[in-house]
């Protein structure tokens, strides 16, 4: 599992706010927490994958997809920042992540 | 691009209009708009009411078939004016259509008759059930295998990378498939806005009687080459492409496999003819070392 530190968050902040400001051609100030990916950023499931993608090699995890993708059924992601925390889950649980009661 | 070599992939539908910047491109208008009334009047009057702020056509199958084949044949006629010339040509399943004018095959007008006869053809065949298509990103190969293992009538008729993959059959069953799917972890899986089982067993019968009218058309070797989405095979002659033309309505085929295959010979830079950016987005589950634009990013200076 990757060692998780102060740094982790911020790391995994600036990846996601840089990567939707790219993809959905906003600047990255109009993003926050509270930005609703889908209402707000017209964002889709393949972002979703691609950026799931890149933390994967990032952080040189051991996750299936469909393993977070059973987490993201029960867990439902919304905002910007719950993706970020989902993020924050997968970096330190990796395919332990059904496991977090 | 002094070192590319490029190909022109050409999308089969529409799905919406939101990316498409093409109006910005200088000339579009013009060209787009003069092919869209030669349309109006070989096949559809009401194609001439087409208007992308309000996303027309979007719902109806056919005309939305003629709108991806009017923007591919425009933006064909750009980039050759411009000089551009793709080593290659792909058709992304009904895509075929317009990279057959762009490859000199067959004319506009033959284009849009073959859209239409196709679509005719499908439509008098005696399938009795409702039918459609389903993708689903997220899961393996062998994930949906084990699936379908309880939908022997469904198909996977396409993988456009290795997490993605659609299905045709029956409507109902493929809803099924596809609760199945969200349980074993797909972030994705829902029926695609059509009504036909494309690239089906289903609609063998149709091709047949489409081979008719293929068969009866004006159809010349191409100057540029086509990949054939179905067999990754280089298809150069006007057999070859009657054949392609007929099987590609009822046999499986594969992005995934066609992509790769085309980095293989070299192609470094390809450019999605049609609107929008469906092809760029899902190159970036495609490993190599290439280029993708959309026809704004290319044209759009």
């Amino acid at each position: 599992m990757a060692q998780i530190t102060e740094n982790t968050r911020n790391e995994v902040q600036e990846v996601v706010y840089d990567f939707f400001a790219d993809e959905c051609e906003v600047d990255v100030s109009e993003i926050s927490e509270q930005t609703n990916i889908i209402k707000d950023l017209d964002g889709d499931s393949l972002m979703f994958l691609e950026l799931i993608e890149i933390f994967k090699k990032k952080y040189s995890l051991e996750i299936e997809l469909k393993t977070i993708g059973k987490y993201a059924v029960k867990n439902p992601v919304e905002t910007i920042g719950q993706l970020i925390d989902m993020q924050m889950l997968i970096i330190e649980h990796e395919n332990h992540i059904l496991e977090i009661v | 691009m002094p070192d590319s070599i490029s190909a022109f992939v050409f999308p089969a539908f529409v799905r919406d209009y939101h990316d498409d910047k093409s109006l910005l491109i200088d000339g579009f208008a013009d060209h787009f708009h003069h092919q869209l009334t030669l349309a109006s009047e070989i096949v559809d009057p009401d194609l001439s009411f087409f208007d992308p702020e309000n996303q027309t056509f979007l719902d109806h199958e056919l005309r939305t078939q003629y709108m991806a084949f009017i923007f591919g044949c425009t933006i064909s006629e750009i980039l050759q004016e411009r000089g551009i010339q793709p080593k290659l040509l792909c058709g992304y399943s009904m895509g075929i259509y317009a990279a057959l004018v762009q490859g000199g095959a067959i004319s506009f007008e033959n284009g849009l008759l073959l859209i239409r006869n196709a679509f005719q053809e499908i439509s008098y065949t005696n399938m009795s059930g409702r039918f459609g298509m389903a993708g689903i990103i997220g899961l393996t190969e062998p994930d949906i295998r084990s699936i379908l293992n309880s939908f022997p009538d469904l198909e996977i008729t396409n993988q456009n990378s290795s997490y993605s993959f659609v299905l045709s059959g029956g409507q109902k069953d493929l809803e099924m498939a596809l609760d199945l799917a969200r349980e074993e972890g797909a972030f994705h899986a829902r029926m695609l806005n059509v009504n036909v089982p494309y690239h089906s067993h289903l609609l063998k019968s149709a091709a047949l009687q489409f081979a008719k009218f293929v068969y009866s058309l004006d159809i010349h070797s191409l100057r540029i080459p086509l990949i054939s989405v179905l067999s990754q095979k280089i298809l150069y002659s006007r057999e070859d492409i009657k054949t392609e033309l007929v099987e590609n309505l009822y046999k499986h085929f594969n992005w995934h496999a066609t992509q790769t295959r085309m980095l293989k010979m070299g192609i470094n830079l390809f450019i999605e003819c049609g609107p929008g950016k469906s092809l760029k987005k899902n190159s970036k589950f495609i490993e190599g070392d290439y280029q993708f634009l959309s026809m704004d990013e290319l044209l759009i200076r």
